[in-house]
């Protein structure tokens, strides 16, 4: 299930680019990944949205994500659940806050997650390309639609589960519109960020699964 | 030694009875049973709420729970906090005509289905027909009850209002349910629900939106 936070943050990852005159920062794998080269560190909020048929008003979950490189991460929901991945020299934590207190959560995860998670590196670095995972390609910018990477799972399995992901990359080198996970059949989860900074220090803290 | 064993389990079955009502007065009885349906919603609804499971051997997990009903059927969907679906299902009026529409590893247990339904069913569907019983029972307590075919079905109103929904299997606890807070239109904010036993499992049910 927390395959998501690694995507979503793959796709920041390709947000700090310097700029190109002659070509977008988007035009090539090559490029992606000169791209997610420059990122030290990232801090945004985000706001997730989920349509479901039978509501009228989709749900909506907040939340902060962080990264450092070489490989720590946090991605943590804020409301209406409140839950915490972080990752820091390759360990992963996972908690739930309840009664006012972080637990650790210890849910049976989707096998699918463990094997997302271990190709995080792979993304961290802006490499699509060489994910055995997902199948990617990557889809220039056309008249009213931003460039976008999608990435469609390898195992048949797996896309029972999540059938694609696109993620919507910004005109600007450095900006990623949004993420639209897409289940089979009807469903689709849409992550968009905000107040995003780059660069900025992150305390150690920020990785390490609150006492 | 064995022979004693055996009578005195049977001597314990013999004297196990549910919780012995003291029948009201016409004219309170039904102002009781006016309260007593104050303990779930009026159809048609659609809600979302958060879950903190606790499960057998120390397991817990989050999820969001988004569920519907009409004077059809119950429509139950949980999702991962990343928004997947994880099990979809629907049921019409009666309880043997489960349709699960989509059940993703660990919630595909053929077991999974029909609990979910009778948790999410005893927590927001009012028994059908009309009571068996309505009498006072525990010390400032009075009990509406409900005799169906399989099970017995215990709404219990205190001072404040409605606070407890328990279901019997002959003579057994199967499920408690803790309605906590001030309900607006027989939407509690908190539930806790918790099924005994050493299967058993707690639900932490927060409300968040409903419609």
């Amino acid at each position: 299930m927390n395959r998501l936070p690694a995507l979503t943050f793959a796709s920041l990852l390709l947000a700090v680019s310097p700029a190109h005159a002659a070509a977008p920062w988007y035009q090539d794998w090559s490029s992606i990944r000169q791209a997610a080269a420059g990122i030290k560190t990232i801090e945004a909020l985000f706001v997730q949205t989920r349509t479901l048929k039978i509501l009228s008003r989709p749900l909506v979950s907040k939340g902060l994500m962080a990264y450092r490189r070489p490989n720590d991460l946090r991605w943590e929901y804020r409301s209406p659940l409140q839950t915490l991945l972080v990752v820091r020299a390759g360990n992963v934590r996972r908690l739930i806050k309840h009664d006012n207190a972080w637990v650790v959560d210890s849910s049976a995860k989707l096998e699918a997650m463990k094997i997302v998670l271990g190709e995080i590196n792979l993304w961290l670095d802006g490499n699509f390309s060489s994910s055995r995972t997902f199948r990617p390609e990557l889809r220039p910018a056309q008249p009213g639609q931003p460039a976008q990477v999608e990435l469609k799972p390898v195992d048949p399995s797996l896309g029972k589960i999540i059938s694609r992901i696109v993620i919507v990359l910004g005109e600007h080198p450095g900006t990623v519109n949004a993420i639209d996970i897409f289940e089979e059949g009807e469903g689709v989860t849409h992550i968009a960020f905000e107040d995003a900074h780059f660069g900025r220090a992150i305390p150690d803290q920020q990785f390490e699964a609150p006492h | 030694m064995r022979a004693l064993l055996v009578l005195l389990i049977g001597l314990a079955s013999a004297c196990a009875h549910l919780p012995r009502l003291v029948p009201l007065p016409d004219d309170s009885a039904k102002t009781t049973l006016a309260r007593c349906r104050q303990a779930f919603p009026a159809l048609p609804w659609r809600a979302t709420h958060t879950i903190f499971a606790t499960l057998p051997f120390g397991q817990n997990g989050a999820l969001v729970g988004v569920s519907a009903a009409t004077v059809e059927g119950l429509h139950a969907i949980l999702l991962s906090p990343e928004g997947i679906t994880l099990f979809d299902a629907s049921r019409g009026a009666g309880a043997s005509d489960l349709i699960v529409h989509r059940a993703v590893s660990p919630f595909d247990r053929p077991a999974f289905g029909p609990s979910l339904m009778s948790d999410v069913g005893r927590a927001y569907l009012a028994p059908t027909g009309e009571p068996s019983a309505i009498g006072s029972g525990g010390p400032g307590e009075t009990v509406c009850r409900w005799s169906l075919a399989d099970e017995t079905i215990d709404v219990v109103i205190r001072a404040d209002g409605p606070r407890v929904v328990r279901s019997y299997r002959l003579t057994n606890l199967t499920r408690e349910i803790d309605l906590l807070g001030t309900a607006t239109d027989g939407f509690f904010p908190t539930i806790h629900l918790r099924v005994p036993g050493p299967g058993g499992y707690r639900l932490d049910i927060r409300l968040v939106d409903r419609e």
